[in-house]
């Protein structure tokens, strides 16, 4: 059975039950031409208007992540955006000429299926706000653990009205292009389903989340475009570590680290840094005041039992063990586990980060692999950090940040340019 | 005096009384932890001063998953005289439990202090719902073995009723008939892990419709609730139809929470269904989230206290294991002390979205 939150721009307090997509597609078809007919700049507008609407409502910002969503939808971002994804926004709305009687256009691929994480409630509106701006149909399958956020979040789009060139655009008419519903991720041919209504399947989560539905069926001509399990962390090199700026550096580093209680794909887990005239212990000491800081100011969700029983044995194995050290609070506000050997380390969450001094950062090149998503950097020095970048982003690294940007959503994203991937390029030849 | 506290009637301590006597033996085995060097690394990392020690929820614990990756021995080698390993089913290593002479005299006294006080002291005709094999005579023993050659101590002419084919096991009907012909009037005992006894014994004995008739027996069981969970079989039902193919009541189907790790501490069901904690140990239950212990009606983690060890930190084991903190001084069944309820193991999976393990998954062979 599917439990549908919101089709077309009706929302429900209990949810819809459908027993296929038949109908819920029958609906969001309904509006192709609708959406099709909204000039790019129009729903720039909408999703402008949208961002002050959240900006403005203080129960929009306990949910974790909407105080940069509410940056992030602004006008300014967004034709930032899509200049990055499409250089020439006009080939969303018309044939553009790029040659002599050539033209281009970005055509909408039709329906983007959006399979959605848990970890990150305003993953949906990201995703969800790209898919749109190419004007397509969306279809969002949510997590139950975060779709009542995700619809709360969208109500505010209903009432928006805007006027373009002397028209006037609904927010409404954006949403009725979109269903957002759950099953269960059991529910195979509810999945089979939904795979094979797809044009584009976005898919974001973990291994075996990406390894299911990347296996379903689907059109011959749908496009997957995958934001899959990724790792990151974080290096501060000695420039920094002998810097006057460390404090700050630290205290920006625990923001990354706490951000959506450490479970997403840019989270970092691990902290190397340099060795210098710190040492590894006062570099645990400096961190945990930062956290402390932070701790103080926000408060912190309940940590799943899973979680706690991962951070319990790695406690237990760094007090015991003679070559390793460890910070902690009593309870598990924050964790810092030290040593010195360089590896990754599965991901413990709940801020629990693994703190640990090399030689040189250049060490970390030789852990790096595909599946390594962001590097928070923190240095004094730029060309130090240009020839780093250089090299780890050879072997797989997604993207290099300042410590305390590592959870800014951005494009590209997992080296991707999404709303590249949601259009179909159209030419015209008139000679 | 800690001797005497083990070999003594259990549950008569009132709680206050108990604690202060157990701090003060519980200190004195602390220090001698110090001799290992991974416990003397964990007291001063986390700047424990043993003196300064003033309730039995400051000492410091061990998570008990410590045992797989650490040599917490604090004996001397030529004083082992077993290695206990657990049955590692959730794990990738079983857990290694030194066990000296003195250990393992105090084991076998504090189980019987605490059997003692549910089924009395008379040895029984006793069947083991398992195979010979499990508790053969060897330095290193399973969990299975060890919670056996421990209950077995109730027991006379044990008969095991299930062979080991091919590491498999099956049950013996004609040897299960040949007990039951000759006790069926007379009071016994069975011992069988939570598991083996539903799936590898009431199975069989469903498919071949053959009820028992052993109305005076005892069956104590423990071990193995994971897998009956996940059958979504409760305690309830798996007590009403184990009693009712043995021909016997409810309240002679015991359930017991025990630990490899804490072999001689083990909780068997009073008659008012609660887990009861014997004189020589403690049972504190910590809040998932600030590790304090809870409140009364609470849950948290299980924590298991024992004075029994002298070859391995048994003082304070932190468990994955959760409980709810029932009472203290005050259960019906008339036993002093603290009084819990085991729930369930800590759910260790979880959907962690894009942020998952570093790790590429390996097909498991």
């Amino acid at each position: 059975m599917i439990s549908c939150f919101m089709l077309g721009d009706e929302f429900f307090l209990e949810p819809r039950q459908f027993e296929n997509l038949d109908l819920i597609m029958d609906k969001i078809e309904e509006s192709r031409e609708l959406i099709y007919s909204i000039p790019t700049a129009a729903i720039i507008e909408i999703i402008h208007e949208y961002s002050k609407i959240l900006s403005g409502k203080k129960e929009f910002f306990n949910y974790e992540g909407v105080a940069f969503l509410v940056l992030w939808l602004k006008k300014g971002n967004i034709t930032k955006t899509l200049r990055t994804n499409f250089e020439k926004i006009q080939c969303l709305d018309e044939f553009i000429e790029f040659e002599s009687g050539k033209f281009i256009k970005a055509q909408p691929k039709g329906v983007v299926c959006h399979f959605i994480a848990g970890n990150v409630p305003t993953l949906s509106i990201y995703s969800l706000v790209q898919a749109l701006l190419c004007k397509n149909l969306n279809l969002l399958r949510v997590p139950m653990e975060s779709i009542k956020i995700v619809v709360e979040l969208l109500k505010p789009l209903l009432n928006i009205e805007i006027a373009f060139e002397g028209k006037e655009y609904y927010g409404r008419d954006l949403l009725k292009s979109t269903g957002i519903i759950y099953f269960p991720s059991y529910e195979k041919v509810l999945n089979v389903q939904m795979s094979l209504r797809a044009d584009v399947r976005i898919v974001w989560g973990g291994e075996t989340a990406v390894n299911t539905i990347t296996l379903l069926p689907k059109k011959t001509t749908c496009k997957d475009v995958i934001f899959g399990p990724k790792y990151s962390f974080a290096v501060f090199d000695r420039s920094m570590l002998e810097s006057p700026n460390l404090s700050k550096a630290f205290d920006d580093f625990a923001r990354d680290i706490m951000s959506f209680g450490q479970n997403a794909c840019s989270s970092p887990q691990v902290l190397f840094i340099e060795t210098s005239n710190l040492s590894l212990k006062e570099a645990g000491f400096k961190l945990s005041e930062s956290l402390k800081k932070l701790i103080k100011r926000s408060c912190k969700a309940s940590i799943p039992e899973s979680t706690v029983a991962r951070i319990l044995n790695k406690r237990g194995e760094y007090l015991l063990c003679t070559a390793k050290d460890i910070i902690c609070s009593k309870d598990f506000q924050y964790t810092i586990l030290m040593d010195r050997e360089i590896c990754l380390e599965e991901p413990i969450n709940g801020t629990t980060i693994f703190l640990k001094e090399v030689e040189d950062i250049l060490e970390v090149c030789k852990l790096i692999t595909p599946r390594i998503q962001t590097i928070g950097i923190a240095s004094e020095n730029d060309d130090n950090m240009k020839d780093f970048a250089n090299r780890v982003s050879l072997r797989g690294v997604d993207r290099l940040v300042k410590v305390g940007c590592m959870n800014f959503y951005d494009s590209p994203w997992d080296g991707i340019l999404l709303m590249s991937e949601l259009v179909k390029w159209t030419t015209l030849n008139l000679r | 005096m800690i001797d005497e506290i083990i070999a003594n009637n259990q549950f008569e301590c009132l709680q206050k009384e108990k604690e202060k006597k157990l701090l003060k033996e519980l200190k004195l085995q602390l220090k001698e932890n110090m001799k290992n060097e991974n416990l003397n690394s964990m007291y001063k990392k986390l700047g424990i001063d043993i003196d300064r020690i003033s309730s039995l929820e400051e000492i410091p614990y061990i998570p008990v998953n410590m045992f797989k990756g650490f040599d917490l021995r604090t004996c001397k080698v030529e004083e082992i005289v077993r290695v206990l390993n657990s049955s590692s089913t959730t794990g990738d290593f079983p857990s290694k439990v030194y066990i000296d002479k003195q250990t393992s005299i105090r084991q076998a006294t504090g189980l019987i202090s605490i059997m003692k006080s549910f089924i009395g002291s008379d040895r029984r005709p006793m069947m083991i719902i398992d195979c010979k094999e499990v508790n053969s005579k060897q330095d290193k023993l399973s969990a299975r073995g060890a919670a056996i050659r421990g209950v077995s101590s109730f027991g006379k002419s044990l008969s095991y009723v299930m062979d080991n084919i091919q590491g498999d096991l099956h049950l013996n009907i004609e040897r299960l008939m040949v007990f039951e012909e000759k006790y069926k009037d007379k009071e016994v005992l069975v011992y069988g892990f939570t598991y083996i006894i539903w799936s590898r014994f009431i199975k069989v004995l469903k498919e071949n419709n053959i009820s028992l008739n052993l109305p005076k027996l005892k069956l104590l069981h423990s071990g193995g609730w994971k897998k009956l969970t996940e059958q979504k079989v409760g305690k309830e039902e798996f007590k009403k139809v184990v009693a009712k193919a043995f021909g016997t009541l409810e309240e002679n189907i015991i359930d017991f929470y025990g630990m490899v790790e804490q072999l001689g501490v083990v909780f068997l069901d009073c008659e008012c269904g609660f887990k009861h904690v014997p004189d020589f140990a403690e049972v504190i239950i910590r809040d998932f989230q600030t590790l304090r212990e809870v409140e009364l009606g609470e849950l948290g983690l299980i924590e298991v206290l024992s004075g029994l060890t002298t070859s391995y930190p048994g003082q304070a084991i932190l468990t994955e294991d959760i409980g709810e903190f029932v009472g203290v001084d005050n259960c019906n069944c008339g036993r002093k002390g603290k009084y819990f309820r085991f729930v369930s193991r800590v759910e260790k999976s979880e959907t962690r979205g894009c942020g998952d393990t570093f790790e590429e998954r390996r097909e498991r062979l």
